[in-house]
């Protein structure tokens, strides 16, 4: 029997809990509504704004459908926003055009006066640079330029060749964003509070465009929503596009161009990630930075999926198997035999876990001296790290060290066929020789293989 | 020999100092700081739970551990180059100081002392209450061709899973290679503030221990191209007799000689093909001081739709240890994996999967003893599928698999759910888990266990979060094992300068 069975049946508590976690999981099935209306209208307003007569309230993010903001919890650590500064959303621009705004909001314009859409720009994709029009309004017109007037493109453009044509135009690439210029007036938001004093600037460039920081000062979660989906672009399922942009900083391979089927996540990630984070490390480091590795590498967050309910009475099994690979969270030396030894597993004699008992790991004729059956040396070779969750070297050299060696074994040789003089030897004894004396004795004629 | 205490208590001094030195660097090197973001995180993780040991005897051991983490991050240091911009171009260099502390106990009960060779180390580990995570200055674009980082750094690819402190350096080409070198100490036990995470290395218990360890490395890597990532990379830890001269060696004498502890080459490659639909990636890493490819990975991402997606994969491991491990020696046989995993968003709220993995173990007879494997190839694996529903307010996610082969059996499904009220300041999370389970080996051991849990992760207020958990488990052996957690998240970021 592997412990003392509980009594059978049911008790209270039994049904309380299910019931508690009935009540909560029917709430989120068949409650969404219901969920909607507890959050009530107070969310609401933090994501969509009063609609003006005859117009559709408008949402924040584009579109007019509600988002998926729903979420399975992966760890029971709290996941909410990034640590660091995200990556840049603005893509690089290039604006071959000379311009001062200092020196035009001195002669008291108003920013509307130049970039004459953008009461009503709903979408970050909108093209909010003057036209030349705009420009010849103030400026000697230029756009289309009358027969009798001299050609003047060089006072705005910066690319300008020697038959005074404009070579170049002005690439300003759609930002991976989400951002409604009207609603943000109407809520009362000054230019200034998110693009900074344009009266010291000349060209304004992407820089001069607010990054999160700016934007969480008031998208707080209670002036404004702090949902990500509030700025950055999701899928219908509420997934966050990973399209990136034309951003030095971003891993080549996430996709640039229409399309993003590669780069997100699948369901199964968790499990495969080690061997993709190893190929392509850039490309995590792209959204995640150490603490989100640390957090569960570490191991002090502990992913409910991986080490469900009693895993504590299953984790021999997956630890013999490398279903995980127990050694990227926990070190075998340290963390598992710590354990092990102070729980006395297998340490007492006639106990469960001793050789023999009831839940030995080892089964019978796991080893002995030479010449009896020697199971675990196949174990060691393939699986070598769960033997050393419970053993250190002690246990090998009682039998593998020399007789001669500075612990006294019985000789018996560990290494496969053709070792000696072979290039593993050779690579082993040229850098480490001291793990070599730990069976071998100074001397030792095994010891000439270099 | 009397063995000593591996681990030096830290001194507040020697904290502060570490702390203050990139910090130091940093302002000195920024002149007039303008708008730097500080951005400071605390996070306190509680758990508390009774644990009856498997077997007749039965025993209680109490489990309650704490962890708090301080996490600082400096960023924005040096000022727009240009007066007129709001912020510095990314181009123009910038500078950030970024710090992870942790502090952790384990106030838990166990039934003993450790014993033999491993208890002194176990128990100093024990002692080790503070953990620097990580913590460096780091420059980036620096005249728009060189980064580095420095301080200590936690590294994570295709070398290994290590932290070190030192410096990184990096310099872009105009030939879209990038040049990088990094080197300093690795950190092991010898360190004043430990990582968690370094594995023994065979010298336990011996004066050897306090060993220190350089680390030199360099790599290759591809840069800015667009439908490749590659990098090949060299690094070498060694303890040189140099610095090491007045730790007595195994016989008594004065100074331990020279040794390699790690030494390893790695190359990994990713494409992005077919514009982004089809991205093979692949890693490999040889192991000189053991002289064999110790760990190699290969696959493919495959996007056949904009639905349907694939990915499988191959790997082959050789467990490896340190250098001055024998278990090295032991280690003789790869294990092989063969992964699939696909995957279909059947609508803009569900998508489902299946994943299968098969494990090859390999056995050879053993050399001297010439005992023959009852198997030469032992298998291990399965599969396993799940769906996952997100709507507005509320996220689930079903999973189910099967394993068997080596191990045994483990089989079990769940169900994880999280529901947003009040405003989304509230989460309410309900999860349920079943598992069964039959030990190839061991007769007795085999069970089932379904454990319900209940939380809620509630927002407090402007970047502060509690996070609770409730677990009850039911189990054939248990009458009850109720489990709780908690953790306090608290995030806040404040700027420095004018704009």
């Amino acid at each position: 029997m592997m412990s003392r069975r509980a009594e059978r049946g049911l008790s209270g508590r039994h049904l309380g809990w299910a019931l508690l976690w009935c009540c909560v999981f029917a709430l989120g099935l068949y409650g969404d509504e219901a969920a909607s209306k507890l959050s009530g209208p107070r969310a609401n307003r933090a994501q969509t704004t009063t609609a003006p007569m005859g117009r559709s309230p408008t949402v924040v993010g584009g579109g007019n459908k509600p988002r998926a903001r729903g979420e399975t919890p992966s760890t029971a650590g709290v996941m909410h926003g990034p640590r660091r500064r995200g990556t840049a959303v603005y893509p690089a621009q290039d604006i071959p055009i000379r311009f001062n705004h200092g020196k035009h909001l001195l002669r008291g314009m108003d920013c509307a006066q130049c970039h004459t859409g953008i009461d009503a720009s709903r979408r970050a994709a909108d093209n909010n640079f003057p036209g030349g029009k705009v420009c010849d309004s103030c400026h000697t017109a230029q756009h289309p330029k009358p027969a009798d007037v001299d050609a003047n493109c060089s006072l705005c453009h910066t690319a300008v060749d020697d038959k005074n044509r404009v070579t170049a135009g002005l690439r300003a690439p759609r930002p991976l964003l989400v951002f409604n210029h009207e609603l943000h007036e109407r809520a009362g938001s000054d230019c200034e509070d998110c693009h900074g004093d344009m009266s010291k600037v000349r060209l304004a460039t992407r820089l001069q465009l607010p990054d999160e920081q700016d934007c969480l000062t008031c998208h707080d979660g209670f002036g404004a929503t702090d949902a990500c989906s509030a700025c950055h672009p999701t899928e219908a399922s509420g997934r966050l596009q990973l399209r990136a942009i034309d951003d030095r900083s971003m891993p080549a391979l996430v996709p640039r161009d229409d399309n993003s089927w590669g780069a997100a996540h699948d369901l199964a990630f968790v499990e495969d990630h080690a061997h993709i984070s190893k190929a392509n490390p850039k490309l995590c480091e792209s959204c995640h930075d150490e603490t989100f590795c640390i957090d569960c590498h570490a191991g002090s967050i502990r992913p409910m999926r991986i080490h469900s309910g009693d895993y504590i009475n299953v984790h021999a099994l997956d630890a013999r198997a490398q279903t995980q690979n127990c050694q990227s969270c926990h070190r075998t030396q340290s963390f598992c035999l710590g354990c092990h030894e102070r729980l006395g597993f297998g340490a007492e004699e006639g106990g469960a876990f001793a050789v023999g008992g009831s839940l030995s790991f080892h089964p019978d004729g796991w080893a002995g001296p030479p010449g009896m059956p020697q199971t675990h040396a196949h174990a060691a070779q393939r699986n070598m790290a769960a033997c050393a969750s419970c053993h250190t070297e002690d246990s090998c050299l009682a039998c593998h060290a020399t007789s001669k060696g500075p612990v006294a074994g019985l000789g018996a040789n560990p290494h496969g066929a053709r070792f000696r003089d072979s290039a593993r030897c050779n690579a082993l004894a040229t850098r480490n020789r001291r793990v070599c004396l730990k069976c071998h004795a100074p001397g030792d004629a095994a010891l000439d293989c270099l | 020999m009397a063995r000593r205490r591996r681990v030096r208590a830290p001194t507040l001094g020697r904290v502060l100092a570490t702390l203050a030195l990139p910090l130091w660097v940093a302002m000195s090197v920024a002149g007039e700081a303008q708008a730097s973001e500080v951005r400071m995180t605390s996070r306190s993780i509680g758990e508390g739970y009774m644990v009856r040991l498997p077997g007749p005897e039965g025993q209680l051991v109490g489990r309650r551990r704490l962890a708090q983490y301080v996490n600082l991050g400096v960023f924005g240091i040096l000022p727009p180059k240009e007066s007129d911009q709001l912020r510095r171009d990314p181009e123009d260099g910038q500078l950030q100081v970024v710090a992870s502390m942790r502090l952790r106990h384990d106030f838990g009960t166990f039934t003993r002392r450790a014993s033999g060779q491993a208890a002194d180390l176990i128990e100093s580990l024990d002692g080790r209450q503070i953990d620097m995570m990580y913590g460096y200055l780091e420059g980036q674009s620096i005249a728009r061709f060189f980064d580095f980082k420095l301080g200590r750094q936690f590294e994570m690819s295709g070398l290994d899973f290590y932290v070190f402190d030192g410096a990184w350096l990096r310099a872009r080409t105009p030939a879209h290679v990038a040049v990088e070198i990094f080197g300093g100490q690795q950190v092991d036990g010898t360190a004043v503030f430990g990582f968690p995470t370094f594995e023994l290395d065979g010298t336990q218990g011996t004066p050897a221990d306090d060993s220190h360890s350089p680390m030199v490395g360099a790599a290759f890597a591809l840069d800015a191209v667009k439908f490749a990532d590659a990098r090949f990379a060299y690094r070498r830890t060694w303890s040189p007799a140099s610095i090491n001269d007045s730790i007595p060696d195994v016989g008594g004498t004065s100074g331990v000689g020279t040794v390699v502890n790690q030494e390893f080459v790695t190359g990994q490659v990713a494409l992005r093909l077919a514009k982004g639909k089809l991205s093979p990636f692949g890693s490999a890493r040889y192991n000189l001081g053991v002289s064999r490819l110790d760990d190699l990975s290969a696959g493919v991402w495959w996007a056949m739709t904009e639905k349907h997606t694939i990915r499988a994969y191959y790997l082959r491991t050789i467990p490896s240890f340190d250098l001055d491990s024998i278990f090295n020696v032991f280690a003789l046989e790869p294990f092989e994996d063969v992964r699939v995993v696909y995957q279909v968003r059947t609508g803009p709220r569900w998508t489902v999967y299946s994943r299968f993995q098969g494990r090859f173990f390999h056995a050879s007879p053993t050399g001297e003893l010439d005992t023959e494997p009852t198997e030469r190839v032992a298998f291990g694996g399965g599969g396993g599928g799940g769906a996952e529903l997100r709507t507005r307010r509320f996220g689930m996610r079903l999973d189910g698999y099967g394993l068997g082969g080596e191990g045994g059996i483990r089989t079990g499904g769940s169900v994880d759910t999280r529901t947003h009220v009040l405003y989304d300041r509230i989460a309410l999370d309900a999860r349920m888990y079943g598992l069964y389970y039959k030990d190839d080996f061991t007769e007795d051991r085999e069970g089932y266990s379904i454990s319900l849990q209940t939380g809620t992760n509630v927002r407090l207020g402007h970047g502060v979060y509690l996070n609770l958990l409730a677990e009850e488990i039911f189990t054939p052996y248990y009458k009850g094992a109720f489990r709780a957690f908690a953790s306090l998240s608290v995030d806040g970021a404040f700027r420095v300068g004018q704009r």
